[in-house]
């Protein structure tokens, strides 16, 4: 092949470049204590920096100690968590990609069991077990479902906290080194909570209206963009749909992506769902390949935004096939990258590119260039 | 026919959940003082919560001469403890895996360049050293080495113990002593690189004297409850070198003298080698050793083809695989291999979910 697959061309989005078009999802490890970075995440995120990936996503990060999901998520709400998210930060660009960061507030789905423990509401056994509990908070007073705890309703002085910890954690992102910030608009979470009408039954300007229920994620935004460095990108994550009658639409995403774009946003991140009771995602739905594409499809064509496809996106083929229809302008990969870290790597040989191992890094693409030499003269005396 | 590769297996003392070993493989990435790196944990501790069931470092230097470049990893001295602890340390999880570390002397072939700075030879004045080998014959196109005399013998002998004793404080579970590849073990026992005529020479009992030597030393040493074994070349590849015959007799001493395990790889010792490579084409080295030497043996070379390594255990060909540069090119290989044997294998929390033929696996 002579031609570069798109995946890997590069991407520009203010003053960053990407080197290819592959992102890695964040996904939440639930192994931090006290929101601190350990070896856990730096081995986790510098092997996927050198697994070729272009950019590497951070997982959700609280901007607050409560706004974590469980008791083992990262956060940077206050100031000493800087300098392990810089070792993270750093290594990450050591291996080659840039370093983005998912901040966020869990709202009514905090505290809740880590994803091995069940993804439910903590039980006695696990506070027996040394989690901890606490109350979460939330657009309106409405449990997540059945079982779960019910949130506080956040007072304006809330709200205003809230958009304070926002931009405080932005700060720390930006003093940690890293490229761009992701907003965690999706999944039932906080900012979530306050788009989809199945959880703010607010009557206040923060509720009722779309235009109201968008009020906070758009002044977080608004927020962020205004301290952040001019070259710096600024995404947000969305739910395009919550897949439940009566709640958050793809309609509504567009009006809101149209929105977000004004204010400086530069690119959204097209993934679905989190009010469902079953999963952090959408597990409990017959999912296919590529599900999500048509999201980051029709929000880049009709909102005129760059977008980023995500969802069950497994082999190199597929991803190119995604970015040769323009049906979006980066490529997220989650589970898949887990199971294989050198998922971008392996995409390239894939799609024929750097068939002599010279994108590797050097204590391995030496020995490989040598196996793939061997074996193409498999049989041969060497 | 019932699939091996992810059955449990005992291996000395230690009892690994399944039967895939990473190989040793050198990374060159130490920055010239033998100490471990951040590559280093991250190379390694990656491959800890892969699912292979033991991860052996590469060929560590026991020795400053007995580096194969000035980048190699090094346990001749207490301050190499720490880094490798790190690494050990990372790896003791819940389902992570058992490490092992190769203590290795280069022998003849030490000082060189890191292969992508050329692999050349280094003498003294380029950053290299004076070598050692097993008799003043060189590796063809390199400078003689100096051979050991009875002091100097001992002295080397009571660096292996100091590095076996460094690698007990840093925890490791398993020992391999690097007899092959044409390093230093490996030039006493080859007729090619021996031409003493001292005990330590001739035939192919004074060959085998000091390798032996050293193995029974580290044998008393080495804690009951963890696992010493040895990676040998099992052919030249040369006429009128070390043949396959003589590392059954090798593997026999081996074993009367404690050995766990023998990893079968072969050549290094003369750039004259012929060998025909191709999938699994150490295999017969590793089936003709287990079965004449009644030793469990470890197969390594070209065996990243899943269906493959499974069918080298089933056919009673070698008791463990150890996988190389198929763990290079995919760090994941042990999960992919489990997929494509239909097998369940531990997986650890934070990776249990991230593929459907993970789920519902017991934890």
């Amino acid at each position: 092949m002579s031609t570069i697959p798109h995946v890997f061309t590069p991407f520009q989005m203010r003053d960053l470049e990407l080197k290819n078009r592959i992102v890695m999802s964040p996904m939440a490890m639930y192994i931090s204590d006290e929101g601190e970075v350990n070896d856990f995440h730096r081995l986790h995120y510098h092997k996927i920096a050198m697994g070729g990936a272009s950019l590497v996503m951070v997982e959700q990060t609280a901007v607050h100690r409560e706004g974590r999901i469980t008791n083992g998520c990262l956060g940077l709400w206050h100031d000493g968590q800087i300098p392990g998210m810089k070792t993270l930060v750093d290594g990450v660009k050591a291996n080659g990609a840039r370093a983005g960061i998912q901040i966020s507030h869990g709202g009514r789905k905090a505290s809740a069991q880590r994803a091995w423990q069940g993804n439910g509401p903590l039980t006695e056994d696990d506070i027996a077990r040394g989690e901890e509990s606490w109350q979460p908070e939330g657009p309106s007073n409405f449990p997540f479902a059945e079982g779960w705890p019910t949130p506080r309703q956040m007072t304006l002085e809330d709200i205003a906290r809230l958009r304070k910890q926002f931009s405080d954690t932005a700060r720390r992102a930006i003093m940690a080194g890293f490229d761009l910030i992701e907003i965690h608009m999706a999944h039932g979470y906080l900012l979530q909570s306050f788009l989809t009408p199945l959880a703010n039954h607010r009557t206040d300007q923060y509720g009722g209206t779309l235009e109201n229920r968008m009020r906070l994620p758009l002044e977080i935004a608004e927020d962020l963009r205004a301290l952040m460095p001019e070259g710096m990108p600024l995404l947000a994550r969305l739910s395009c749909t919550d897949w439940i009658e009566g709640g958050w639409t793809m309609e509504d995403s567009l009006v809101l992506a149209r929105k977000l774009k004004a204010r400086g946003l530069d690119l959204v991140d097209c993934s679905s769902g989190g009010n469902l009771v079953r999963g952090a995602t959408n597990s409990s739905l017959a999912r296919g390949p590529g599900y999500q594409v048509p999201f980051a499809d029709q929000i880049r064509s009709e909102a005129k935004i760059p977008t980023m496809a995500v969802g069950m996106i497994h082999t190199g083929t597929q991803a190119e096939a995604i970015l040769a229809e323009g049906k979006a302008d980066l490529v997220a990969i989650g589970r898949r990258i887990l199971y294989d870290p050198f998922w971008t790597l392996h995409a390239a040989q894939e799609l024929g590119h750097d068939l002599s191992f010279e994108n590797w890094p050097q204590p391995y693409g030496w020995w490989l260039e040598k196996w793939a030499r061997s074996i193409r003269a498999e049989g041969d005396s060497v | 026919m019932t699939d091996l590769l992810f059955e449990p297996v005992s291996l000395g003392a230690l009892e690994l959940p399944n039967r895939v070993v990473v190989s040793p493989m050198a990374q060159y990435s130490s920055e010239g003082d033998g100490k471990a790196t951040d590559w280093h944990l991250m190379h390694y501790g990656n491959l800890s919560v892969g699912g292979a069931a033991l991860v052996i470092l590469e060929a560590t230097a026991v020795l400053p001469e007995g580096r194969v470049s000035p980048r190699c990893l090094g346990i001749w001295d207490d301050a190499h403890i720490e880094g490798l602890k790190r690494i050990v340390d990372f790896a003791r999880r819940p389902k992570g895996a058992m490490m092992g570390i190769q203590l290795a002397h280069a022998g003849r072939k030490a000082s060189v360049a890191p292969p992508w700075q050329g692999g050349d030879a280094l003498l003294p004045s380029d950053g290299g050293w004076d070598i050692w080998g097993a008799s003043d014959c060189p590796f063809p196109g390199r400078v003689a080495p100096i051979m050991p005399d009875e002091d100097d013998l001992e002295n080397i002998a009571q660096a292996y113990l100091a590095a076996l004793r460094r690698a007990k404080l840093a925890g490791f579970d398993l020992i391999e002593l690097h007899c092959a590849h044409g390093y230093f073990l490996n030039n006493f026992l080859s007729p090619l690189s021996n031409t003493r005529n001292d005990k330590w020479g001739g035939n192919i009992e004074g060959r085998m004297r000091y390798p032996l030597e050293i193995f029974r030393r580290l044998r008393a040493a080495w804690p009951k409850d963890r696992a010493l074994g040895v990676r040998i070349s099992g052919t030249d590849w040369v006429e009128g070198g070390w043949t396959v015959e003589d590392s059954v007799i090798f593997a026999r001493a081996l074993k009367a003298a404690g050995c766990d395990y023998v990893a079968l790889s072969s050549g290094g010792s003369s750039p004259d080698q012929t060998i025909t490579v191709g999938p699994g084409y150490q295999v017969p080295l590793s089936a003709k050793v287990k079965r004449e030497a009644d030793i469990p043996t470890i197969a390594v070379g070209m065996l990243s083809e899943p269906e493959l390594a499974n069918n080298v255990l089933v056919q009673g060909d070698a008791d463990l695989i150890a996988i190389g540069r198929g763990m290079l090119f995919n760090p994941r290989w042990a999960w992919h291999a489990c997929q494509t044997l239909e097998g369940t294998m531990r997986v650890i929390d934070q990776y249990l979910r991230c593929h459907p033929s993970m789920r519902n696996l017991p934890r």
